[in-house]
């Protein structure tokens, strides 16, 4: 995996092995810490981008879907 | 460079007077201290005691007896964002959730109930160095906490 892949790719395989879950999701909030993400270089307007499309396109299958990331909360 | 290039040694923090490291027969302890229902400020202290008592690096982050620490951490960041009144982890006869939060206004975060639950799953995506990468909690409501006419099925796993 290239380093630049990396935020992206962990969002997406996070997310997808949690869906794989037999439950009822959107009665839970999802919280996605990124602490220890390597950002692959990416800026951070990419990286903010890359976590509002992960947001827009999971979001409604929670209660609440929140991104730790750099001492703060998406 | 690569993810092998990561070394856990770089998350290594000051362990100077953080007290000594974690042993396998302190957990229980730990863990059981954070299972009670705290302030979120005195989960956050001491989630951050814990931590840095947990060293080297390496067991902290890939021991699955100290993924509560993992777990609880998440849980003790989220808690400086969002307005919780008290936080917990959950026992283990209790998993899933992995934690527990009482926020502190119900409106802003659109609850039809008095209390919800952290359920903290940690989802470690693992570098070729076992380096942990990513973790994940959810919530839900807390139906012990409802009215009893806003009772309504638990998620169950």
């Amino acid at each position: 995996m290239e380093r630049a892949e990396f935020i992206p790719a962990a969002l997406e395989k996070a997310i997808s092995d949690k869906l794989k879950q037999d439950l009822t999701w959107s009665l839970f909030a999802l919280v996605v810490d990124l602490t220890f993400i390597i950002d692959g270089g990416m800026k951070q307007a990419q990286i903010k981008q890359a976590i509002a499309d992960f947001k827009d396109r999971y979001g409604p299958e929670f209660q609440h879907l929140w991104v730790l990331w750099k001492d703060k909360v998406f | 460079m690569s993810s092998d290039d990561i070394d856990p040694s770089e998350f290594e923090t000051d362990s100077e007077d953080a007290g000594p490291p974690l042993t396998a027969t302190d957990l229980p302890k730990v863990r059981a201290e954070l299972t009670e229902w705290m302030d979120a400020r005195e989960f956050q202290r001491r989630v951050h005691g814990f931590d840095k008592r947990s060293r080297p690096s390496t067991d902290h982050f890939n021991d699955p007896e100290r993924k509560f620490l993992r777990e609880a951490w998440v849980l003790a960041e989220l808690s400086k964002h969002n307005q919780f009144v008290q936080i917990r982890l959950a026992d283990v006869k209790e998993e899933p959730p992995d934690g527990f939060a009482r926020p502190e206004r119900l409106s802003k975060l659109r609850l039809p109930a008095p209390g919800f639950r952290v359920a903290a799953w940690a989802m470690n995506i693992v570098l070729k160095n076992g380096c942990s990468m990513i973790r994940l909690k959810t919530v839900w409501n807390e139906p012990s906490l409802f009215p009893r006419r806003w009772k309504r099925p638990l998620a169950t796993n």
